[in-house]
Parts: structure tokens; C-alpha cells; sequence
């Protein structure tokens, strides 16, 4: 039994949806309602509705003896897209991809198929297309114009031979049934971090805790040997007293609840606590009365959730927004965890707040538009009540 | 001792055909097509993971808070995580019809949910029906679904499911239930057949003999969950099956896109 979507005339106006738009003309702040933006309007949205758009009315056949429906069939769609013009394609998956060149690809791919149904002029003598062959012969030309994988739950992804020993990182498990391939547990994008770990990228916001991520925590509650901590995992870590450089049980730091804290994971096991530690294992200890050490309180300043991967993105040695921001000199201090926060401090109030705001937006925004969004967010700032020195020409 | 009562057959309807013998379907699908389906990834911003996902009036959203730490530590299960579901219907107080639907969701993302992942953590679905217009059950499962994917949880394959009718056409004299095994085979209907009405709406529900919701696994195409209600011959619930796993397959087409397209936005990939 052949199968296929049915696109209907909606009688409701369409979705409407909120956008922060960063599109060719620069960076735009504020949001946006609006229609949904159709291939034209590159959108850049923190959210994608995908579904039935309005469809204007459409000829139908003369020979078919339904009239005139609403129906019409996936490959009739793929038959229209070149002929009519664009913004009356109404197709049942609104996708970016699908701009007239992949359309085509797809299209010039089944040719064969659909130029003998043509000539026929009959719609009920082949039958219709199955929509599983007509999405994934889209999805495919998409594909072949060289846009990174995206894995579903349960796709299998073969490595590469030459990669000795391939680590499989965040929401990937290896499969047995073809040998070296990897199974994906998440929906996003796979990514390769050399030298030889493969790794799903997706946006999701609660922490899962790897041994050795720098994380930051807020203080729940404090114990007779240890302090709890919200490190906003599915479980609360646990800092100990003493687990910082040079403390002993006379010298040692006091937290109270709500205190943040910037610490390292040091165990972390599933069935077990996670425990954290402000301790240095490389690199430059210092004690953690002079100030100076990498872990241990973050005092003023102010905390901000986001997701885990502008997190990463952060984290980057390469990353675009930070480089931006050293650029104008903006004199802050950063701290940034794995676990979906992150800590700004400057003298500053407004300050403190355009950076918060600089580093959530650069998670939508194109490459390209940083140094645009960067300038506004300051220009906003500094023409309030503060003097231009904020913005150092460059 | 059963007596086998032949099955009436179940005609796979020609695609074009709308007439004649069966009555064209109020929004004038044909019998093999789904509505279109429609889903917004992450809509709420407070939420672990939610979705939007309607079908044709059908539309359903799902929240997904988890893996948290459980409220009561009796909740806990020292193997895996805990699944909670909560069905809001679209109005009125929840009644045991909604505690129905939740045991159902449940038992599916159970399956479909990486639990061992997660011991001692409770995943908090909750879903909101806000229209419903025949096929709820479906829609609340891929809500669900996918709004776990949203969450990012670990899931071992995408749960699809697909909801449909078993009709017989009105020109059958009688209503045209399929006889029981003790009955006298006389009573079947001959002349008349049965069609299987792919993702019905209210009024094909009504008008059903059956109704029948199956999720399919998105890896090897398994039957993961099964609720129906009505009566149906053994025959007819595989013919069912046959029929849902192909419809799962075009939903997977669209969740494969829509997924796609998400991810490529957020990721600032172009």
C-alpha cells in the first residue's frame, strides 16, 4: 500500500513564530513576530516550525476525475517546484534546504520516474510517490551539497578506517552490527575533534557530568564534611571542606548557600555522587588564599544559564566572540562552565550586562555578524550614561 | 475449537480511486494519506525539552523536564530512570481515560529511553493536549517522542506512531462487525468490506468499528506499543501493522527533516 502526506488548505492563518533575526543585513536585536520566513528570508531562527504552509489554490489535472481537491501528491509537488514560482510551492516540510537547487537535485534524481508519468498525463496510473523516497531523495541532495550530518537516535555512522582508535564522545555508543560504526543516542550534528574523537553536537541544557569538566556551582546547602552543590545536573555534586590548594581544617574557606563556585569534576559516575574538588592537578598551583587560584569562589559578577553548547562554543580556543571582544578592550572577567553557565564580572554594571548579552547571543548568530552585534550591544550601552570610552576605535 | 470465520478482506485502496464504493473522507484524503504533520522544537524556554507536533486539528505539547533528582526517594529505581507522565487533556479535570494515555506514553518511552543511562533520576513528561481532532493517542506519543529528543536524553531509536480506523462503508446493511468465532458465519458480511482509515479524524472515529494506535521503532520497524479499541479479527490488527509501519516511515522522513533543519539553525551551520 502506497503511502504519502496529504497537504490540506489550512483554513487557520499561519504559525506564527518569534525569531531573533541575524540575516544579511546585519544583526538585529529585539524579536520579531512574524510569518514564518519562507527560502528567501534566511532565516536564523532559535526555533523552526516545520509543517503545512498556506497553499494558494492549484490546478489540478483536467483528466483526474477528483476536482478540484486540495490533495496533491509529493511528486506532483516535485513537478510543480520547477515550473511554478516559488512562493507558490507549498510543500509539507518547510525546509531551508530546500531552495530551487536542491529542489532540482532532488527533482533531476527521479526525472526518469516522473517524465514517463508526465506523458502519460494521468495521475492514478503510476500511483504516487512514496513520501519516505521523496523527503529522503531531498534530504540527500541536501547532503550531497556538503552540509555536516545530522544523526537521529538509532543511525549508525560508519568511522573511518584510518582512525586507529576512534573515542566516541557526547551521544554516541559504538553499534556491533556494522564493525566500527557508531550509533548515535542523540538528534544533532556529528562532529570530528581531532586527533580521533567523534562527538554528536546538540543544544540541550541539562549537565551530564564528565570527570575533569570545569563547572560552575551555586552552594545548596553546606554539610559537616563537604558542601552541595547545584551544578545543574540531574544530581547535586559534592565539594568537599578541604578541596582546595593549601587548605587544612584551620585555613580554610567558608561558603554559604548561594555562593557560586568554580570547581573541577573529580569523579563522576553514574551511580555515584559526583564529587568536585577547587584542587589544581596541572599547572600552576596556587593557595586559595591568595586569590590567584583557577578554582575556588567567584565572589560579584553574575551568572547566567545557557546551553551546553554555547558552552563548548566558549570554551573554543577559536572562539570568534571572545576574540571580538578583546579586540574592542572591553576590560571583564569571564568564567565559563561546562554545565550550561557561565560568569561575567567588570567593574561596570552595564558592563557586566552587555557582555551576558553579547555571549547568549552569539550562540544564533552567523559567522560574520559577531563584530556587528558586539558594536551595537556596546554603542547601546555606552550611549546611555557612560562615556564612549567604553568602545575603543579599532 | 475455533471455527475459522474468514476475515472480511481488507481492501488496500488503489490510490487514485475516490469513488465509489467507499465514501470520500470528510477532508477529503484517501484512505492511505496522513494529515500533514506539523512540529516546532522548543518552544518553552524553561523546559529540559518540548514539542510541538499536531496533525491536521490534532496538536499536542510536550514538556520534558529530566533527568532530575526525584522529589520522594521512593520513586527511585536503582537500574534506571523513572518515567513520569502527565497528560493535561485539552479541557476539563484529568479522568482515568488521560491515566489511560499516560500509562501508554510511558510504557513507549520506556522502551525507547536509554534508562540505565540514569539511575536514580525521574524524567518528567508532561503533555498538553490543546486540540483534538481524532488520532490523540498518536499525537501525544510523537509529542512525547519528540520532545525527549529535544531534552537530548539518550534514546535507542525514535518512537513513531500512527493511529487509524477500521471502517466499513455505510452501504452495508447492517453495521458490519466482523462475526465471532461461536457465531454462525452467516452473519458475516459478504458484500461489504472493511477499509483501514489511515490517522482518522473525530468523526471517522465515531463512525469506526476499531480504532488502533501503533508506534513503530524508527531502526528495524518493530511494533513498540499497541492499543486499540473496538473489534477486530487477528488478520486485520497485522494488516494494521503492515499499514502503520509504512505510514512510520514517512513520519520519519518528516522528523528526519525537521530535525535536521533544527539543528542545522541552531548550530549556525548554513
Amino acid at each position: 500500500m502506497r503511502l504519502f502526506v496529504s497537504m490540506r488548505k489550512r483554513e487557520t492563518p499561519p504559525k506564527v513564530m518569534t525569531k531573533l533575526t541575524a540575516g544579511k543585513d546585519g544583526y538585529q536585536s529585539g524579536r520579531e513576530e512574524g510569518e514564518v520566513l519562507d527560502e528567501e528570508g534566511t532565516p536564523c531562527a532559535s526555533r523552526t516550525i516545520t509543517g503545512a504552509r498556506r497553499s494558494p489554490p492549484y490546478t489540478w489535472d483536467d483528466t483526474c476525475p477528483i476536482s478540484p481537491l486540495d490533495l496533491i501528491s509529493c511528486r506532483k509537488l516535485c513537478l510543480s517546484a520547477r515550473d511554478t514560482p516559488k512562493d507558490n510551492v507549498s510543500f509539507a516540510f518547510a525546509t531551508r534546504t530546500a531552495d530551487t537547487q536542491s529542489e532540482a537535485a532532488a527533482v533531476e534524481e527521479r526525472g526518469g520516474r516522473e517524465r514517463q508519468d508526465m506523458n502519460e498525463e494521468s495521475m492514478e496510473e503510476e500511483g504516487h510517490m512514496d513520501l519516505s523516497e521523496a523527503a529522503a531523495g531531498l534530504v540527500q541532495a541536501a547532503l550531497r551539497i556538503a552540509a555536516p550530518r545530522v544523526l537521529l537516535p538509532g543511525d549508525t555512522s560508519e568511522m573511518p578506517d584510518h582512525l586507529s582508535r576512534a573515542k566516541l564522545g557526547n551521544g554516541l555508543v559504538s553499534a556491533h552490527s556494522p564493525p566500527r560504526a557508531a550509533k548515535a543516542t542523540k538528534a544533532g550534528i556529528l562532529r570530528f575533534q581531532a586527533p580521533n574523537t567523534y562527538r554528536i553536537d546538540n543544544q540541550q541544557r541539562r549537565y551530564v557530568p564528565k570527570r575533569d569538566d570545569m563547572v560552575l556551582g551555586i552552594v545548596e546547602d553546606r554539610g559537616p564534611e563537604n558542601y552541595r552543590l547545584n551544578i545543574f545536573a540531574s544530581a547535586p555534586g559534592y565539594l568537599p571542606h578541604l578541596a582546595f590548594d593549601g587548605a587544612s581544617k584551620r585555613n580554610k574557606p567558608v561558603l554559604r548557600a548561594g555562593s557560586l563556585v568554580y570547581c573541577r569534576v573529580g569523579l563522576a559516575c553514574i551511580d555515584v555522587d559526583t564529587e568536585l574538588t577547587c584542587t589544581v592537578t596541572q599547572g600552576i598551583k596556587k593557595d586559595w588564599m591568595t586569590g590567584e587560584s583557577t578554582f575556588g569562589e567567584l565572589k560579584g559578577g553574575t551568572v547566567t544559564r545557557c546551553s551546553l553548547g554555547l558552552c563548548r562554543q566558549l570554551l573554543d580556543k577559536d572562539c570568534r566572540v571572545l576574540q571580538v571582544l578583546q579586540k574592542h578592550g572591553v576590560p571583564f572577567e569571564v568564567a565559563v562552565g561546562r554545565n550550561g553557565a557561565f560568569y561575567v564580572n567588570a567593574k561596570d554594571q552595564g558592563i557586566i550586562v552587555a557582555i551576558v548579552n553579547i555571549l547568549l547571543n552569539s550562540e544564533m548568530i552567523q559567522d560574520g555578524s559577531e563584530e556587528q552585534m558586539v558594536k551595537f550591544i556596546l554603542k547601546s550601552i555606552s550611549n546611555r550614561h557612560r562615556p564612549s570610552a567604553l568602545l575603543v576605535p579599532i | 475449537m475455533s471455527m475459522e470465520v474468514e476475515s472480511p478482506p481488507i481492501t488496500p485502496l488503489p490510490p487514485s480511486s475516490l469513488s465509489l464504493s467507499l465514501p470520500p473522507r470528510p477532508d477529503r484524503r484517501l484512505a492511505n494519506q496522513l494529515r500533514p504533520p506539523m512540529c516546532e522544537l522548543g518552544p518553552l524556554n524553561r523546559a529540559d525539552g518540548s514539542a510541538r507536533f499536531a496533525q491536521g486539528q490534532t496538536s499536542v505539547l510536550a514538556a520534558v523536564y529530566g533527568p532530575a533528582a526525584p522529589r520522594f526517594s521512593r520513586k527511585e529505581r536503582v537500574e534506571g530512570a523513572a518515567v513520569e507522565v502527565t497528560v493535561h487533556p485539552h479541557y476539563g479535570l484529568a479522568t482515568s481515560s488521560e491515566k489511560e494515555k499516560e500509562g501508554a506514553v510511558k510504557a513507549l518511552l520506556e522502551a525507547a529511553i536509554c534508562l540505565e543511562r540514569f539511575p536514580r533520576t525521574v524524567i518528567h513528561v508532561i503533555c498538553q493536549v490543546c486540540e483534538d481532532n481524532g488520532g490523540l493517542m498518536a499525537c501525544l506519543m510523537n509529542a512525547a517522542s519528540l520532545a525527549v529528543i529535544n531534552a537530548g536524553i539518550d534514546m535507542k531509536y525514535v518512537p513513531l506512531t500512527v493511529s487509524m480506523a477500521l471502517i466499513s462503508p455505510p452501504s452495508a446493511t447492517m453495521k458490519a462487525l466482523p462475526s465471532l468465532p461461536s457465531s454462525s458465519s452467516t452473519t458475516a458480511p459478504t458484500s461489504s468490506s472493511t477499509y483501514l482509515l489511515l490517522d482518522p479524524i473525530n468523526e471517522e472515529e465515531r463512525q469506526s468499528i476499531a480504532t488502533i494506535t501503533i508506534g513503530i521503532s524508527s531502526v528495524d520497524q518493530n511494533v513498540l506499543s499497541c492499543q486499540s479499541m473496538g473489534i477486530m479479527m487477528p488478520s486485520q490488527l497485522f494488516e494494521a501493522i503492515d499499514v502503520a509501519k509504512g505510514a512510520a516511515k514517512a513520519l520519519m522522513a518528516f522528523l528526519r527533516m525537521t530535525i535536521e533543519e533544527h539543528s542545522r539553525h541552531i548550530s549556525k551551520e548554513k
